[in-house]
């Protein structure tokens, strides 16, 4: 089996039980693994970049805020549409990316990851600055949904004999939207590291020089890593603000959510792609676990005594765990996994 | 006549700016130091440096709120404390991961995001002020100065001051410049390098305490406060040069002087038709010029970011 079959069928097992699982889910849950969905989107998209040409970008957040803020205040303020809008974010945050690229690509290691880290910063400002229009910290609501009603009606005298309330119902659209979302870049991106430009890619990441001195033009290749990468995270991040029906600057523009992409590709095992989408999946629900396990009641005392404690250590909790993670399993889950394969199938070869 | 008049107010605003810049690029200067010596001597960047200054700035805060201990003794205790938090982050985190630059980025923004989160914990996100060593306020020529800032001034100035007699006159000063200038070659005359590191980190840790402390009394404090100091950080070392004391102090000079052109000028609404506004300049844009500075070097000179080539 090649490397892309072997991916690809990892992929689809996801993708499918992803979507199988919709349906089960309580509501609390529902939510949760449909912004994991959307986060596993970041985590590839990061991937594809900075796991790929070994790059580190510590601001990619700043894309998912180009995009997001773009839609969202086109929206908002000039009564975009959402296929106007959406598109518009898009290329905005590519346009961004790209501008970003060309100084960038002089840097090199930890100086481009630096320098990465001051983007989200500076728009972090700007946001503020701005607060009239934007909401500042706040944020701003209004922001057209992305199931709309109409949709909706259409579909309810069909589902209505399936017993889905209204509600539900526009949580399974959010829901499936996502995960339509989260396939389509799953197969693009996987076929993408999978192909001639992947193994560039990856090329530059282990020896700069023995590419550039194979007469590949390196500098196109890491262009265009930026422009792929930029785009898929702003589409997301065009996408999440109607979703969320506002654009939120927790959402758009958090260092945590930057630092929690890095570390979800870490986990999954970094450039693998298909490695980063289970790192997005294990960094959102394990995230959700902790605050779930934080409101278990103790059958001690009368009242049972209540894990709250858990609840404000929750965020500490998981970054604590995921800088031990970072130190003992660098490698990454999909790599570790293929490595046992291979050494099953090679001891069956032998034996 | 009413061009005089308007002379004088221009000449009142450009008086405060050049003594309000004058005071906090110190501050900025000290901030910066522990920074530029950690990446001169070691090739480290820590992104927990702002972190530091934070818990200084939270302990003294602290140790005199809650343990109601006086300023000079919640002083010393922040100081000691970032020392060992120096100290600790070196052995515990640092010196296992410093091999990979990447992995030691993460890692120490990881750590600053811990500690902002424990913050956050103990402290809840509420703004909280430390009380000034000195209250009241003095007038330069027409300016009217916080005593207290003329005090972090010279604090500020004291401690570059001992460092550099440190580094330069001390025998341990001199062992660290040696290390910084090159590793192989010291570790070869029997410089143990792994104490000189310990040592830097200490001192490093040290200087952020001092910093944290009239940092936090000069603005305020709450658990997002490291980011700024960072920047500032960050910038100086952009700017000055790596691990250069003297370009540090003056790079500290020119983005402190940005940064009060910035925020004391006289700021300008700007409205649009719906009467949503924005103020151009003033208070709000604090930091922005560090962050504008450092664009700029990108788009300019990105090959010279960091002074020496090597």
């Amino acid at each position: 089996m090649s490397l892309r079959t072997l991916k690809f069928v990892l992929l689809g097992l996801t993708v499918i039980v992803a979507g199988a699982v919709g349906p089960f889910l309580p509501s609390k849950w529902m939510t949760t693994l449909m912004y994991a969905q959307l986060f596993a989107v970041y985590a590839m998209g990061w991937d594809i970049l900075s796991g790929m040409t070994g790059q580190i970008s510590f601001g990619h957040i700043f894309f998912v805020a180009v995009s997001g803020y773009t839609a969202g205040l086109l929206n908002l303020y000039l009564k975009w549409p959402i296929w106007a809008t959406v598109p518009t974010g898009v290329s905005m945050a590519v346009l961004a990316g790209l501008l970003f690229s060309v100084p960038a690509l002089r840097l090199r290691g930890p100086y481009f990851s630096l320098v990465t880290l001051i983007l989200p910063l500076a728009a972090a400002r700007l946001v503020i600055i701005l607060a009239d229009w934007t909401g500042g910290e706040l944020g701003k609501f209004g922001v057209t949904p992305l199931c709309q009603d109409s949709l909706l009606n259409t579909l309810e005298g069909l589902l209505s004999r399936l017993h889905i309330d209204s509600f539900r119902l526009y949580q399974y659209c959010n829901y499936y939207f996502f995960w339509v979302l989260m396939t389509a870049v799953g197969v693009g991106l996987v076929w993408l590291s999978t192909s001639r430009i992947g193994k560039i890619l990856e090329a530059i990441r282990e020896n700069e020089e023995a590419v550039e001195a194979a007469g590949i033009n390196v500098a196109k290749y890491k262009i265009f890593a930026f422009a792929v990468s930029a785009s898929v995270v702003g589409l997301g991040g065009a996408l999440s603000v109607h979703t969320n029906e506002a654009v939120f600057f927790n959402s758009l523009l958090s260092l945590t959510s930057s630092i929690e992409m890095i570390v979800a590709s870490v986990i999954g095992g970094m450039g693998t792609i298909v490695g980063a989408l289970w790192g997005g999946f294990l960094v959102r629900g394990g995230e959700q676990l902790i605050r779930e396990i934080a409101q278990w009641k103790l059958p001690i005392g009368a009242e049972g005594l209540a894990l709250s404690f858990l609840e404000r250590w929750a965020t500490f909790i998981f970054f604590a765990l995921l800088l031990v993670l970072l130190f003992f399993a660098r490698q990454g889950l999909l790599p570790l996994l293929m490595g046992l394969f291979r050494q099953r199938r090679g001891e069956i070869r032998r034996g | 006549m009413p061009l005089l008049k308007i002379m004088d107010q221009v000449f009142v605003i450009a008086e405060r700016i050049v003594i309000y810049s004058v005071l906090i690029s110190a501050l900025y200067a000290l901030v910066a130091l522990g920074f530029t010596m950690i990446f001169g001597v070691g090739r480290v960047l820590n992104l927990a440096h702002g972190a530091f200054l934070m818990v200084g700035a939270y302990t003294a805060w602290f140790a005199q709120q809650y343990l109601h201990w006086n300023l000079y003794s919640a002083f010393a205790l922040a100081v000691v404390v970032c020392t060992l938090l120096g100290i600790v982050l070196y052995h515990g985190l640092v010196r296992h991961v410093q091999r990979s630059p990447i992995v030691t980025l993460i890692a120490t923004l990881a750590c600053a995001l811990l500690i902002e989160e424990l913050i956050k914990i103990f402290f809840t996100t509420n703004t909280q002020l430390l009380a000034p060593f000195v209250s009241g306020s003095v007038e330069i020529h027409k300016t009217t100065v916080i005593t207290n800032r003329i005090i972090a001034f010279g604090a500020s100035w004291l401690a570059i001051l001992l460092f550099w007699l440190f580094v330069h006159r001390a025998r341990w000063g001199k062992v660290i410049l040696a290390t910084a200038q090159d590793q192989e070659g010291a570790a070869l005359v029997g410089i143990d390098v792994k104490k000189v590191y310990t040592l830097t980190w200490a001192i490093s840790g040290a200087l952020a305490g001092i910093a944290g402390f009239f940092f936090a009394s000069w603005v305020k404090l709450d658990p997002f406060m490291w980011r700024d100091p960072l920047i500032i950080s960050f910038a100086i070392v952009v700017v000055g040069g790596l691990g250069s004391l003297k370009g540090s102090i003056v790079a500290a000079y020119l983005i402190g002087f940005l940064e009060v052109l910035m925020t004391y000028s006289p700021s300008v609404r700007v409205c649009a038709a719906d009467f949503r506004c924005f103020e151009f300049l003033g208070s709000s844009w604090v930091g922005v010029s560090s962050l504008l500075v450092l664009i700029a070097i990108l788009f300019i000179k990105p090959e010279g970011l960091f002074g020496r080539t090597e």
